[in-house]
């Protein structure tokens, strides 16, 4: 009975972090936030694999969930460097540090090719 | 009992970071929230009996993304900077309130939609736990987590080994420089961190090498062997070392496609040899999965370095 | 062999990475080539029982990972090589001439053919997970390419794409891990017969949807797709809208008629038609008001998608178990006609704009106007392009909307009608739109920068391709009789012309 509350525990904290991460995503508008967000989301993804190889186990936890998470991590962790490198090029660049902006019309702007 | 609570307390203290890492004002507070969540998942981890992960979480999750945030955060923070392009984009003040309302709409539908469905999972049903343990035999190595990583599901490993070349190639390019060459000299720190990184470098090779090994029989394996080594790297950087812009740029650009490289060699040889890709000598298993495991680390620990030693200063942005 | 189509591209993209500045291009369109006549013999060289299967490893599932082609991968990978192929030897002349010198060409040959490799291993997959790795890496290679052009508005639409295609993985890995605690087991054989209705596995069917229409751009998901694809290098554009939507398209393929045919509803596929209608008028809505040419390309991309999402409600009498409906083969040759008609016409379009524009050194409409008669092989190929996309006789977009119009009568569904025809007036007046500027008077003496001929020959001979499709449809009939018949189908799914 432990058992399975365990995984239900875990289970349900999983999706409770993938739907905060994905709150973050939303409706956050700072670049940082939106990326800590993703990686909220990718560790609920991650936490529902984990819970389900460990309910899973028997002589030892399952490993092929393990491994897809192992995966999961070196993926996100390169999306998450790419992103930050576009987002501290986009601040250098612009100024900006969310993707919501406002071009200023100016007289340059309408001959320019 | 004390089970159940010290798990109740970990998932909560989980879902109190998430929270504040998405509610607290300060962004600074944000990062360093999250960087204490990726160690207490790391808990989880290993509570989960999931002791690999729990290590590739603590160095890359925790660790790692938490320096890169750190160090994007100074960069976001700057300011009277001179911007490349005079300034004609201005941010917009806020979301419309109509995009915040669907967005808690939806992330609001999607909990009670995903917590519904939790609850009626169906019961244990060994997933594919039989099936790894009845093969784990002639696999080539004792650890169940190393032998789906490297022998049954070794494709998916490759493919993964390509996404991290991607991001160094795409950061790289961001950069606008083809190598690390480019870099300014590294800033020179405190005496403090210059001998403490002194005297830890040799345990970070010692660690890494340990863990290499280890991943034949126990928790451990190439991609925990490959974070600390890049950790290590980015550590000497730190202090002042030159790092990994010592090297010459072929050797470099060898390192990083080496696992690549070899999955892809070996696979070949095997397709050559046996019509399957892919596929291990029975006899010599454990010491070709050693080999592919050896250049992974390297890969990986060269090409983590390289995601975050891609973003320092380049020497034709220094003033004059 | 099989693996070779994955194998090929990646150690091309290896040996480009090695090798000095000068070579790179020789080598880069070697390896096109390679990989593109490796394709065409697995399609068409008869082989033994094996050529389309491949345990990896040895291993065969549900514990390994297994290639499997099937009539749908053979056609998805003939679409990706010839039009791969094509716009490889565009890219080479493309990125030497001096006016692009400053798009940055560090990677270009390297994250091209990671991303081909990606392409043609997704299709011959059968192990979802195996499946995100590989969107995972196609995402990451393509905002990668967007990002070759150093501009601000680039690397912006970049970053969004790099996020929305980020959303749609994780939202689908999701799936997978509720289906691998729901039935332990990851390929799509396994899965289609075990797969109940229960509500995780709803949930499931739902997230990986919803994670595929996010990257298939599908009305209203759609918001990073015009500005990424716009503002990329013209190559990388094509690569985009011609390619890389592709790939997720046929993700949903997979996920609709393999892992869940049992329960998919009506109603779903009703509702994603109806978000297919809705992005075919929007999409050529704002296609219209467009200034910028390859903004008005990106949008028509955005309208042109919609119609490969009638596929779904024409084909549901076909998983609701009605043996033999006629109408299934019709909606499935238009649906697959479409795919592979709008990426020729669309790589071609993206080319032949990308020519005019580096020709001209601007990307405004008005701008068109200056060609004054020189360039006739681009505006010709834009002109057959827009033939296409309309639907007019004798392209493959024609054959494409006959069909679907005929499965829209057979099937009773009249309430498509209108949108098809709609959609039909809407594209024709953006490409009245582009010609009619071209053809109009100017008074300005431009002089025009010279376009290399392997240029403008490529993207003439992608715009030839998609006329060609209208003639190729008994093959594309044979190929989709293969079926799925090499992946284990519940038996409601079977094959049958009138």
């Amino acid at each position: 009975m432990t058992e399975l509350d365990s995984f239900l525990l875990y289970a349900l904290t999983a999706v409770i972090l993938f739907a905060l991460g994905l709150s973050s995503l939303l409706s956050r508008r700072h670049l940082l936030r939106k990326i800590m967000g993703l990686n909220i989301m990718s560790a609920g993804a991650f936490l529902l694999f984990i819970s389900v190889a460990h309910r899973n186990g028997k002589v030892f936890a399952d490993p092929v969930p393990q491994a897809m998470v192992i995966t999961g991590i070196v993926v996100s962790i390169s999306a998450t460097g790419f992103a930050l490198a576009l987002a501290r090029r986009i601040r250098k660049k612009t100024g900006l540090t969310s993707l919501d902006y406002r071009e200023e019309p100016s007289p340059e702007n309408h001959n320019r090719p | 009992m004390t089970d159940t609570l010290f798990d109740m307390t970990l998932c909560a203290a989980l879902i109190l970071a998430a929270w504040r890492v998405l509610h607290s004002s300060d962004h600074f507070q944000a990062v360093v929230l999250f960087i204490t969540f990726g160690l207490i998942l790391a808990l989880a981890w290993v509570r989960l009996e999931a002791p690999d992960i729990a290590i590739a979480e603590a160095a890359v999750g925790a660790s790692l993304a938490g320096v890169m945030l750190l160090d994007a955060l100074r960069v976001m923070r700057s300011v009277g900077k001179e911007h490349e392009q005079e300034k004609r984009w201005t941010s917009v003040a806020k979301l419309p309130s109509f995009h915040l309302f669907f967005s808690f709409a939806t992330v609001l539908i999607l909990s009670v939609v995903l917590i519904s469905a939790v609850t009626e999972l169906s019961d244990a049903q060994g997933g594919l736990t039989d099936l790894v343990h009845a093969e784990l035999e002639g696999s080539g190595t004792k650890h169940p987590v190393t032998a789906v990583l490297l022998n049954f599901r070794g494709y998916d490993t490759w493919i993964e080994l390509g996404v991290l070349l991607l991001a160094v190639l795409g950061v790289l390019s961001i950069r606008e420089c083809s190598n690390l060459h480019s870099l300014a000299p590294p800033v020179a720190t405190t005496i403090v961190l210059e001998n403490l990184v002194r005297g830890i470098m040799p345990l970070v090779l010692l660690v890494s090498g340990y863990l290499l090994w280890r991943g034949g029989f126990a928790p451990g394996g190439a991609f925990q062997a490959g974070v600390v080594l890049g950790a290590g790297c980015i550590l000497l950087w730190m202090a002042g070392h030159r790092s990994l812009t010592m090297l010459h740029d072929a050797t470099w650009r060898i390192l990083l496609i080496l696992g690549f490289l070899a999955f892809l060699a070996l696979g070949s040889y095997s397709l050559l040899s046996t019509g399957v890709f892919l596929a291990y000598d029975r006899q010599y298993a454990s010491i070709q999965i050693f080999l592919l495991e050896s250049a992974a680390t390297l890969s990986i620990g060269t090409t983590l370095a390289g995601l975050m030693l891609a973003l320092q200063p380049l020497k034709k942005d220094l003033p004059r | 062999m099989m693996v070779l189509i994955v194998i090929i591209p990646f150690s091309g993209a290896l040996i480009c990475l090695l090798m000095p500045k000068r070579m790179r291009g020789y080598a880069g369109l070697a390896a096109a080539a390679a990989t593109c006549l490796t394709v065409f013999l697995l399609a068409f060289i008869p082989g033994g029982e094996d050529t389309f299967h491949h345990a990896l490893g040895g291993w065969g599932r549900p514990l390994g990972i297994e290639l499997q082609a099937d009539g749908l991968s053979i056609i998805f990978l003939l679409l990706t090589s010839v039009t791969a192929f094509l716009i490889s030897i565009y890219a080479g002349p493309y990125f030497d001439s001096p006016r692009e010198q400053k798009t940055a060409d560090y990677h270009f040959w390297t994250l091209w053919l990671l991303l081909w490799g990606g392409l043609n291993a997704l299709y011959v997959s059968s192990d979802i997970f195996n499946m995100y790795v590989l969107l995972e890496l196609i995402s990451l290679a393509a905002v990668a390419l967007t990002t070759l052009k150093e501009e601000a508005e680039a690397l912006i639409a970049a970053l969004r794409y790099l996020m929305a295609a980020m959303l749609g993985s994780l939202v689908f890995l999701l799936g997978v891990a509720f289906l691998y605690a729901e039935y332990g087991v990851l390929d799509l054989g396994g899965l289609g017969v075990q797969v109940q209705t229960t509500l995780p596995t709803i949930t499931a069917f739902g997230l990986m949807v919803f994670g595929m229409l996010i990257k298939t751009a599908l009305f209203p998901l759609h918001f990073w797709l015009p500005a990424a694809h716009g503002n990329a290098p013209a190559p990388v554009s094509a690569i985009l809208s011609a390619l890389v939507i592709k790939s997720s398209y046929f993700m949903l393929l997979r996920i609709w008629f393999e892992i869940f045919p049992s329960i998919t509803t009506y109603a779903a596929a009703q509702l994603l038609g109806a978000m297919g209608a809705f992005a075919i008028l929007w999409g050529s809505f704002q296609a219209v008001r467009q200034e910028r040419l390859k903004l008005l390309v990106a949008h028509s991309t955005v309208s042109q998608i919609g119609y490969l999402f009638l596929l779904f409600p024409l084909t549901i009498a076909q998983i609701t178990g009605e043996q033999g409906a006629s109408w299934n083969m019709q909606a499935w040759t238009g649906g697959i006609c479409q795919t592979v008609s709008h990426a020729a016409a669309k790589a071609a379009l993206f080319l032949a704009v990308g020519n005019i524009i580096h020709a001209l050194g601007t990307d405004r409409l008005i701008s068109l106007r200056d060609i004054k008669g020189r360039l006739p092989l681009s505006v010709f190929t834009i002109g057959i392009a827009g033939v296409n996309l309309m639907g007019l006789p004798p392209s493959g977009g024609f054959v494409a909307k006959w069909m679907l119009l005929n499965a829209v009568i057979s099937s009773g569904q009249w309430w498509w009608i209108p949108i098809i025809v709609l959609g039909s007036l809407l594209t024709a007046g953006y490409v009245f739109l582009m010609l009619g500027h071209v053809f109009a008077p100017s008074r300005k003496a431009v002089v025009l920068q010279s376009v290399p001929p392997a240029l403008e020959i490529s993207a003439f001979a992608l715009a030839l391709c998609a006329i060609f499709i209208g003639f190729t449809t008994s093959g594309i009939i044979d190929l989709l009789q293969m079926g799925f018949h090499t992946m284990p189908m519940p038996e409601a799914i079977t094959w049958r012309l009138p």
